[in-house]
């Protein structure tokens, strides 16, 4: 009686493991899971022991395996499925743009989204080496198929940006003029503004600016978000002529033919991301601009802003040859730009300079300031850091 | 129905027999199973079935109990029962040579492919056949069939230490672009899913690696599972979970690539949740893992809220807090420098 009651509790546990009615989240969320297992649980050291009692590394034990026929039967079918699997199996890494094309769509076809993000990082980098421009056609079929889901043309521009070369790029922005009405809008903005992040093969893209640049001049461009998602594209790509194009904008002499208030959308846009350029093939065009428009202009500013984010020896030695003829006033601005300077070795061509000439006293004074903390404690300042910023969290 | 009910299969135990009721029989029609647990008897080495007299009450539970549920069923195998284990999550069943599942459909069950020392894990067959990494998610519905395959490392392994960066709410895997450009000289290679998409990259200066998760694996199979880097009302563990299941696979994949590897895990903002909840998992990879660096902008809404109780577990490895954002090099490397002792060196 007593072993029934026993089995009975078992039997019941059991019906509760199965129950969705009690909630997959929370505490009890593993409960719902039942299995059998012959092996060990997470944590227990090899040859431990299982939960079941029994060594996992004892020989006897995992010989104990199901010996009904039926059993032996369902293995039997398992096998020979795999090894129909292990027939389709295909090295993905070898193949062509087309063939990773042809599989990406079948991934996307059967759903299998957990695959979709890998084969089309595959698919990006294949086609970046070796443009196949029927894959390029393929995509546009699929997203102009008025029958294919958004949530999966969310994924085919998703595969765009993550491709990022001059065709996956036209092809973000004439969606993004086709489909101003459609949900895929945003989605085709979001793309285009991250695509000069995708800094693949470890660099700037500055062959994309040319389009960025046609289509932020181009006056039919006038939708806030559009500009947006293109303006911060260019400064992400950071190549120099897409950096002076906002520039000019910035300071009001672009010479498109924006109505008025295109071109106020446009300069609070280029306004935004200059500070976001860190491509150091800019740091030129940003220093002719910081030294070239008098204090207290857009351009200034954002110039400013922009060389010291980039914080590189170059970009500083720019700030320091704009402050020898700086007013006096300027004395914040440069302030503000040396304290976002990151790299020590930077900030170290500033202690050469201190001796040198600065037009106003108030920028020497800067100058010499930051040269004396840097002086006084290069070794106290990581200490401090650790002191201050950095602190080793108590164990329980 | 009673001849269909009862197979009589055995196995070593359940998590739902008593320690000295290991024989289970499984009462079973095609959709799901009962565990009835029986007084353990051997035979010689075999396991005697029980006999008429337990399957009738095992019979009678099932009438009693019966609910109206179903279940769907996963197969889990060890290809050559050598090599490594499989574990799946959720239900923390860990098998070595094979596994029977039962899950409420269309839940996600996600398997790991953990391979034993000297081993490196070779691929999957079966329902997971064609995915690429160490992590198979699967939607439970029909029985299904899969098993992992594990090989032989050939040569000894070089110790390899590297560092893991993990992208915060919001943001992307490009949120490190200026520190990998100023450290790694613009290249870091991506995880997603436990597969490393990119050729391997490291400082020079300090023979380290570099590699960044992005997130949003189970965002792509199930919008209500993830989302857990978006700030919702979530409590700290539900966000943190799914995610870590993600670095986990990440730590996994590269083990793939360097079976000696020894990790810093560097989290930007809430992912340095998910690296939490990997690291509060009882998991032999977490072995690898040096300490985790917690990046932290101070104007961070909730941070307290957040972060406060969260780094009391830590299992064991160092956690180092630090106020800085992504792209600070000199903070980032001055305490990855405290935190990893030796083998991180400022510029």
């Amino acid at each position: 009686m007593v072993c029934l009651l026993l089995a009975l509790i078992a039997g019941v546990e059991g019906w509760r493991a199965y129950n969705p009615a009690l909630g997959r989240d929370g505490a009890g969320k593993d409960s719902q899971w039942t299995g059998t297992y012959r092996g060990k649980k997470p944590g227990s050291p090899p040859g431990g022991k299982t939960s079941g009692g029994q060594a996992a590394g004892n020989p006897s034990a995992q010989m104990n395996r199901p010996m009904d026929a039926s059993a032996e039967l369902a293995g039997l079918v398992s096998k020979a499925k795999l090894k129909k699997a292990n027939i389709a199996e295909i090295n993905r890494y070898d193949q062509t743009p087309a063939q990773l094309w042809q599989y990406w769509e079948m991934l996307l076809d059967r759903s299998e989204f957990q695959q979709i993000p890998i084969v089309g990082t595959l698919l990006a980098e294949r086609l970046r080496k070796h443009p196949d421009p029927a894959v390029y056609r393929g995509i546009a079929d699929l997203l102009a198929q008025p029958n294919i889901a958004v949530e999966n043309k969310a994924i085919l521009i998703d595969l765009l940006g993550e491709i990022a070369t001059p065709d996956a790029l036209d092809q973000l922005i004439s969606l993004a003029k086709q489909e101003i009405d459609s949900p895929l809008y945003i989605l085709a903005l979001q793309a285009l503004s991250r695509i000069g992040d995708n800094r693949w093969d470890g660099e700037f893209h500055e062959e994309l600016s040319p389009a960025l640049e046609a289509a932020w001049s181009n006056p039919e461009n006038n939708d806030p978000a559009f500009l947006g998602a293109v303006g911060k594209a260019i400064a992400a790509v950071g190549a120099p002529e897409g950096v002076e194009q906002l520039l000019l904008t910035v300071s009001g002499n672009n010479k498109d033919n924006d109505t008025e208030e295109t071109n106020r959308i446009k300069q609070e846009v280029a306004f935004e991301t200059i500070p976001q350029v860190r491509n150091p093939e800019a740091v030129e065009v940003l220093g002719t601009w910081l030294k070239e428009e008098p204090l207290g202009t857009p351009p200034v500013e954002v110039s400013g802003n922009a060389l010291a984010e980039i914080g590189s020896i170059k970009a500083t030695q720019e700030i320091v040859d704009w402050a020898r003829d700086a007013p006096a006033e300027g004395a914040r601005n440069l302030n503000d730009w040396l304290s976002k300077i990151d790299d020590t070795s930077a900030l170290a061509s500033i202690s050469a300079v201190q001796e040198d000439e600065f037009q106003a006293p108030e920028i020497a004074a800067v100058i010499n300031s930051v040269a004396v903390t840097l002086d006084a404690g290069a070794a106290l300042s990581t200490t401090a850091l650790k002191k201050d910023s950095a602190k080793v969290l108590p164990r329980p | 129905m009673v001849n269909e009910m009862l197979t009589g299969k055995h196995t070593r135990g359940t998590a739902f027999c008593p320690v000295l009721w290991k024989i289970t029989l499984f009462v079973q029609d095609s959709n799901m199973r009962i565990n009835c647990c029986f007084p353990h008897h051997f035979n010689g080495l075999r396991p005697r079935i029980p006999t008429a007299k337990w399957r009738l009450a095992c019979v009678l539970i099932l009438a009693a109990f019966s609910p109206q549920v179903t279940a769907s069923r996963l197969d889990v195998q060890v290809a050559g029962g050598s090599g490594g284990r499989v574990a799946i999550v959720p239900g923390d069943t860990d098998c070595i040579l094979d596994c029977s599942i039962q899950a409420p459909p269309q839940s996600l069950l996600s398997l790991f492919a953990l391979p034993d020392q000297g081993y490196r894990f070779q691929g999957w067959k079966g329902a997971c056949a064609g995915t690429l990494g160490p992590l198979c998610t699967l939607r439970a519905g029909e029985p299904i069939d899969v098993s992992a395959h594990f090989a032989r490392t050939e040569m000894p392994q070089a110790p390899t230490k590297a560092l893991l960066l993990l992208h915060g709410e919001g943001a992307r895997h490009t949120v490190w672009n200026e520190w990998v450009k100023q450290r790694f000289n613009n290249r870091c290679p991506v995880i997603y899913g436990g597969v490393v998409l990119g050729e391997d990259s490291f400082d020079p200066r300090n023979n380290v690696y570099c590699y960044r998760i992005a997130f949003g694996y189970y965002d792509m199979l199930d919008h209500n599972a993830a989302k857990a880097l978006q700030k919702t009302g979530d409590t700290p563990k539900t966000s943190g979970t799914y995610l870590g299941y993600e670095v986990r696979a990440a730590v996994l994949g590269l083990l793939k690539r360097h079976p000696e590897l020894s990790l810093t895990l560097v989290g930007q903002a809430r992912a340095a949740l998910a690296a939490q909840s990997f690291l509060q998992a009882d998991t032999e990879e977490r072995s690898r893992i040096i300490g985790l660096l917690a990046l932290q902008q101070s104007s961070y809404d909730g941070e307290q809220a957040v972060y406060g109780p969260l780094y009391r577990e830590t299992g064991g490895i160092a956690v180092l807090q630090l106020e800085a954002g992504p792209e600070q090099d000199e903070k980032i490397s001055a305490a990855l420098g405290g935190l990893t002792k030796s083998w991180w060196m400022s510029r």
